[in-house]
């Protein structure tokens, strides 16, 4: 298996089974983030 | 592969703090997850995809990781140390040393061009592995291609051809398609995993969290079919 390998999200998108914990968004991402992503195409919110 | 194990697709880049931090969280997770099998737990295929934080930087910045957020992002330098100190205590909690006053802050497109080659030669765990340690706590230059030839050499690949991999970008293609997708799948930040094509988890989440999202995902998968997909979905 490669990394090319791609992945198809289920209709419908993803489901979050945990608030969004510290990413990096950009290049600012050395603070701590306690906001979970917001629902966008392909990704749903947790439920 | 086989259709048994537990496919956890992550995108990540070389350069993003929460994502080698993140990588070792799983890590603990899915031991965890695996103690607690006895056993009984199917394989894990850990998949990395490209994603370039800041694909902007150029390839050389004289300065540390403080100056470069102070410099470029108008953060005070003092709360940019600030900012570093707290990261560096984090990585330490899960054994990473954090060393930003070697950090040589660059450009990742190439050392993610090497991951893409290193996957083709089946190692692609090792090769970030490799090059997460030496960009966070070796102050290894990782837009420079003699460099990256010389990690890629450390884990058993060839020289030369890694060399004409990196100078031709054979892989840069891929690179750019593991980028596409993650705009596709709405991913804005990394860490962001999904297990088995379904189970989303985004950012650096603590062990306990990536060990039962691994025990929910295998539970069920034995509980319901697996969904048909045709794409991202909007």
């Amino acid at each position: 298996m490669t990394s090319t390998d791609r992945l198809s999200a289920p209709l419908g998108g993803f489901t979050f089974v945990a608030p969004t914990q510290d990413a990096c968004e950009g290049d600012a991402c050395l603070l701590p983030s306690s906001e979970p992503l917001t629902e966008t195409a392909g990704v749903t919110p947790p439920r | 592969m086989s259709s048994e194990n537990l496919r956890v697709d992550v995108w990540s880049d070389i350069a993003c703090p929460w994502c080698y931090i993140g990588k070792r969280r799983f890590e603990a997770g899915e031991a965890a997850w695996r103690e607690a099998g006895e056993g009984t737990t199917p394989a894990v295929d850990l998949v990395f995809h490209s994603f370039e934080l800041s694909p902007d930087t150029p390839e050389d910045f004289e300065g540390d990781e403080a100056d470069y957020l102070a410099r470029h992002k108008g953060i005070d330098a003092g709360q940019a140390r600030q900012m570093l100190d707290h990261v560096t205590g984090i990585a330490a909690s899960v054994g990473l040393e954090y060393r930003f006053d070697m950090l040589k802050h660059t450009n990742t497109v190439l050392a993610h061009e090497l991951i893409h080659f290193a996957a083709a030669q089946g190692v692609q765990l090792e090769m970030t592995e490799r090059l997460m340690r030496a960009y966070f706590t070796e102050g290894r230059h990782l837009g420079r291609e003699d460099e990256l030839v010389a990690l890629a050499t450390e884990i058993g690949l060839d020289p030369e051809e890694a060399a004409t991999a990196l100078r031709d970008h054979t892989f840069r293609a891929d690179v750019l398609a593991d980028e596409a997708q993650a705009r596709e799948l709405g991913i804005n930040g990394v860490p962001f995993f999904v297990i088995d094509g379904k189970w989303a988890l985004s950012g650096a989440q603590e062990p306990a969290t990536f060990a039962s999202a691994l025990a929910h995902a295998e539970r069920e998968r034995s509980a319901v079919p697996s969904p048909v997909s045709e794409g991202a979905g909007s």
